[in-house]
């Protein structure tokens, strides 16, 4: 390596700057020697031994480019002059490298927040090798027919495919949501811990080994209900156990289930799922305990329509299989289930449903993550984001370093008059600008160190915190590096530029000479401070269009008032009742709250109002025939009597469900306004019949409420109807209920003596979640907020960074211009012509920013469009605010500089060189 | 780093270099330039500016080494001596040099 050889001998050796000189030196002494000899004098001599050389400098910087090392040694000299410079002109650097490293910092948060989602794959052995056969980006617990793409699987297709895929060298399965349960350790007092129920081979196939103990495997399945063991996580055993070695046999009580702990997981695994960091580990056939008077297990296959299907399935591709091939065997076995999986009763139209159901095989070396589709997107609106501000911030330091460069344009003459090269100038220019990038890159990881976590703490949801690993790994620092050097070539590019197409005579002569030559370089300037103009512009239409949401969603119509209504859970069914003693529970519950002071009216439904669950069923109405599949579906809720009159949903047509609509009565509902119109349009629904198709109970339509939100803020609300608890059918009593409590005053206040009264019916039941109407708005609208707020933020540090530059550009302009301004006055131009004159140059370039930026923002805004809500995404009223708020930031940073200009003297300024 | 303006001269100095240090061994860059103009004499001029940069390119290249040693008038010069690849390349110098002449002798005769 000849180079390497180079590099060391420029290194041992002294500089070979010196070096050179002394050759050269003494080569010029033996010349002019010589010279003399044959008879000369010594000056003349001098001077012809110099002229018969050529230009030292020039040869120097010839043999410079010939070297590497020399190059390299250029590099640093450069890098010494650069930090000389950063360090005359602090505030010039501490600005630079401020908005720089919140422009990168910002970036590079949100990108490892993304690489954590997105790109890192799990800690298990080679996850290269594993593949979902279930919608890895989807959660929950369904039953019924799927959707064409199964989400999840049930159990017995499960065991189905672990015993017949041949393409897998292993297929283990994963509760598709995390749990939250109360356990009883060692005998203690309830304490909360979340965790899965996976299958036996879960860890074997994953490849996850224990650290303490042992990890349950396949050779443990004894049958339902009969594996109670329990594995820990690294994080639960050492932050509830710090660590201690004696925990294998710990015995655990969850619910019905008797557990032994009987090892703890290697540390550094969280399961197979993103964003989580779950405590233990239970083996699936353990359900049954677990989820009392349920059992999703060995559903009678082939009977019922009802499957439950709340399982991810993993496998491990055998060393020469792909995921196609895995796919395509996963179907054909799975379609041979679904034949014989449903009952031959079923209707044609379910049936071909039924049969379209199919697995759509992924590779899975990020592990599952309900919620990568949402933050996917919330994040590439946030990156979107801030790289317009680095953009902008990259814009105002090229500007600042082309103000800088005319202060150093003599400098610059200087150098070029005694041999430097242009390529030379362009690259100590550069060189400064890639310095600031850097420094800027290395604060900007800081800034992203701590940004990362509190984008994390923001993005989590209002229940359970986010766990990412978001520590700087390769791909982050690559981002960075690769971010940081775009950044400097991006501000650095027009600066160096400018500096090695300077001039040489111009520069040289006096500074009021030297305005022509400005000029160009004015130009630039304007056009940086027009693209900020029209960035600026994209980010405020951005962010007046997410206030504006957020504004919407938080004022949105309910149907019913959302003050002094307080929401609890309550799990009937977990505290051991069945049947119809859960209903009786229920309603003594209510009866008991009813009766607290400061309760103005107690009911109660299975879904809550904005608690994220959800009922949807097939239904046949009477006297309609459905065209589309839209017409053969309806949302619905089982409530308590006086429902509607507790909520506060006005009653259009009919009664409410009254105390007297028994379990021995005719069976009665309510439709919402939604219902009505899709299916008795023009017809009267009272006294009609509607009929639930899995189960065939026909209900009688005995009134229609108005239109109330009660799942989503956001889009229709869709038919719904309203059935009561106390007449579902058998094994239909919903296993728990959330009560809904108007209050007389701050619901906030009545929580205690709530809990209390709950015990008091039973001190078992658990509760389960206490929310009042606006905390559950407040939650349902975190992200919406979070997006507004961050875009908020950044706008208006756009908005700053804006001003900046256009004051900065026209004080300079100003400055330069100081001797025209006074010729002006001198000829009789008055104070204020001279400030319009000045404004209406701003206003030229902050129009011609601002059309830039509609044109932007015009093309841009519908890749925003599914994340606003009430407004279209051309609204006018955040288009027109944004741009009267930016011409009004124009003409402010405008101001300043006209009043300065019009206050010339214009004496003084003739005479100003 | 673009290429240096005139490479065809640039090759002509490097065969002149070599040359010189195989007949006379060891010499500093002003030594190089003097013995080159007493063979020569004013019909070749060696461009002095050109020299040093050529010499060090060639160091570089391997073709010569160079050491710290005192001059005539005893002050720190650099002496540059041929090595064995030199030696190699001004063999092919040499005989580039030859054909090429030839081959213009040839058209100018042509001519």
């Amino acid at each position: 390596m000849a180079w390497l050889n180079r590099i060391w001998n420029t290194l041992r050796s002294r500089s070979l700057e010196s070096d050179l000189d002394e050759e050269l030196r003494l080569h010029l002494d033996l010349r002019t020697r010589e010279l003399e000899r044959s008879g000369m004098g010594q000056d003349e001599a001098r001077a012809a031994a110099a002229r018969l050389f050529g230009n030292i400098t020039l040869e120097t910087e010839r043999m410079r480019r010939t070297d590497i090392a020399a190059w390299m040694e250029t590099f640093f000299n450069d890098l010494r002059f650069g930090v000389r410079q950063l360090r005359r002109n602090r505030v010039f650097s501490f600005i630079a490298i401020l908005s720089l490293a919140l422009g990168i910092g910002a970036n590079t948060a949100i990108f490892s927040v993304m690489n954590a989602i997105l790109l890192r794959a799990l800690p298990v052995r080679d996850p290269q090798e594993l593949v979902i056969l279930t919608n890895p980006d989807s959660a929950g617990s369904w039953t019924g027919i799927g959707d064409a793409e199964r989400d999840q699987i049930s159990y017995p297709e499960f065991v189905e495919l672990r015993e017949r895929l041949t393409t897998l060298s292993g297929l283990c399965a994963a509760q598709s949501y995390s749990s939250d349960w109360s356990v009883r350790i060692a005998g203690g007092d309830q304490e909360p811990v979340h965790g899965r129920l996976v299958s036996e081979n879960y860890f074997s196939v994953l490849g996850v080994t224990s650290s303490i103990g042992r990890v349950f495997s396949q050779s443990d399945e004894a049958g339902p209900g009969r594996d109670p063991y329990v594995v820990l996580s690294y994080d639960f055993w050492q932050r509830r156990f710090v660590g201690a070695l004696n925990i294998v046999g710990t015995p655990i009580k969850l619910n019905q289930a008797m557990l032994t702990v009987i090892g703890v997981a290697a540390p550094g695994f969280k399961g197979e799922s993103g964003g989580e960091n779950p405590d233990l580990w239970i083996p699936v056939l353990m359900q049954p305990l677990v989820v009392p008077g349920q059992y999703w297990l060995h559903e009678d296959a082939g009977k019922s329509v009802d499957k439950r299907t709340w399982l991810h399935a993993f496998g491990r591709l055998k060393p020469g299989s792909t995921l196609a091939a895995v796919q395509t065997e996963a179907n054909v076995v799975f379609k041979a289930m679904m034949e014989a999986f449903y009952p031959p009763t079923l209707e044609p139209e379910l049936k071909k449903n039924a049969l379209a159901q199919h697995l759509v095989v992924r590779d899975a070396r990020t592990g599952a993550f309900n919620r990568r589709d949402g933050l996917a997107t919330e994040l590439q609106i946030l990156l979107a984001v801030a790289v317009l501000v680095l953009l902008i911030a990259c814009a105002n330091v090229a500007n600042l370093l082309l103000a800088r460069a005319t202060a150093r344009r003599r400098e610059v003459g200087v150098r070029l008059s005694i041999g430097a090269s242009r390529l030379r100038l362009f690259r100590q220019f550069f060189t400064e600008s890639l310095l600031l990038s850097v420094f800027g890159g290395i604060t900007g990881l800081l800034v992203a160190w701590s940004g990362s976590r509190a984008l994390v703490r923001l993005l989590s949801d209002p229940d359970q915190q986010l766990s990412l690993p978001t520590d700087l790994d390769w791909r982050v620092l690559a981002f960075t590096a690769t971010v940081t050097i775009i950044t400097g070539i991006l501000f650095g590019l027009a600066p160096a530029l400018g500096a090695s197409r300077t001039d040489l005579n111009i520069s040289l002569r006096s500074a009021a000479e030297g305005m022509s030559y400005s000029r160009g370089r004015l130009n630039v300037a304007k056009s940086l401070v027009m693209g900020q103009v029209a960035l600026s512009l994209l980010l405020v239409i951005g962010a007046g269009l997410f206030l504006r949401t957020l504004g919407n969603l938080e004022r949105s119509e309910l149907g019913y008032p959302r003050e002094r209504l307080l929401q609890v859970q309550v799990d009937g069914l977990t505290a051991g009742y069945k049947e119809q003693g859960l209903a009786a529970f229920y309603r003594e519950v209510a009866e008991r709250l009813r009766a607290l002071p400061g309760v103005r009216g107690v009911a109660y439904s299975q879904n809550g109002l904005l608690s994220g669950g959800e009922s949807n069923t097939h239904v046949q109405v009477e006297g309609f025939t459905p065209q589309r599949d839209e017409d053969r579906e309806a949302r619905f809720d089982q409530i308590a009597p006086g429902y509607f009159a507790v909520v506060g949903i006005p009653l259009l047509l009919g009664r409410e469900a009254g105390a007297e609509d028994t379990a021995q009565s005719t069976r009665v509902c309510l439709i919402n306004e939604e219902m009505a119109r899709r299916f008795f349009a023009g017809r009267n629904p009272i006294g009609m019949h509607l009929t639930m198709i899995f189960n065939h109970q026909t209900l009688e339509i005995v009134g229609v409420v108005k239109n109330a939100r009660s799942r989503s803020l956001r889009g229709a609300i869709p038919q719904r109807f309203y059935m009561l608890v106390d007449q579902a059918s058998d094994g239909k009593i919903p296993g728990s209920v959330v009560f809904e409590i108007r209050t007389e005053g701050d619901p906030n206040a009545i929580v205690a003596t709530v809990r209390k009264a709950i015990a008091r019916v039973n001190p078992d039941a658990p509760i389960e979640a206490v929310r009042t109407m606006v905390e559950a708005i407040d939650d349902s609208t975190v992200f919406p907020r979070l997006i507004a707020r961050l875009s908020a933020i950044f706008g208006g540090l756009a908005l700053l960074m804006a001003a900046t530059g256009l004051y900065g550009v026209l004080s300079y302009g100003v400055a330069r211009r100081t001797n025209e301004i006074g010729i002006r006055m001198a000829l009789g131009a008055n104070r204020r012509s001279v400030i319009g004159m000045i404004l209406g140059e701003t206003g030229v370039l902050v129009a011609i920013g601002l059309a830039i930026g509609f044109g932007a923002a015009l093309a841009s805004t519908h890749f925003v469009a599914s994340q606003l809500y009430g407004l279209s995404e051309f609204d006018p009223a955040s288009f027109l605010g944004a741009a009267a708020l930016l011409a009004a930031v124009g003409q402010i940073a405008g101001w300043i500089p006209a009043r300065r200009a019009a206050r010339v003297d214009p004496v003084r300024a003739l005479r100003h060189d | 780093m673009g290429k240096h303006p005139n490479d065809r001269l640039q090759g002509t100095l490097d065969l002149l270099v070599l040359k010189s240090l195989a007949a006379r061994g060891p010499m500093h860059g002003y030594g190089i330039t003097v013995h080159i103009q007493s063979i020569a004499g004013d019909a070749l001029k060696v461009e002095e500016g050109s020299l040093y940069p050529a010499l060090h390119r060639m160091a570089q290249e391997g073709w010569i080494s160079a050491r710290w040693g005192a001059s005539e008038n005893n002050r720190r010069a650099r002496f540059y001596s041929i090595t064995a690849a030199g030696q190699r390349q001004l063999a092919a110098e040499e005989r580039r040099w030859v054909e090429l002449t030839g081959a213009v002798a040839r058209v100018l005769q042509g001519a």
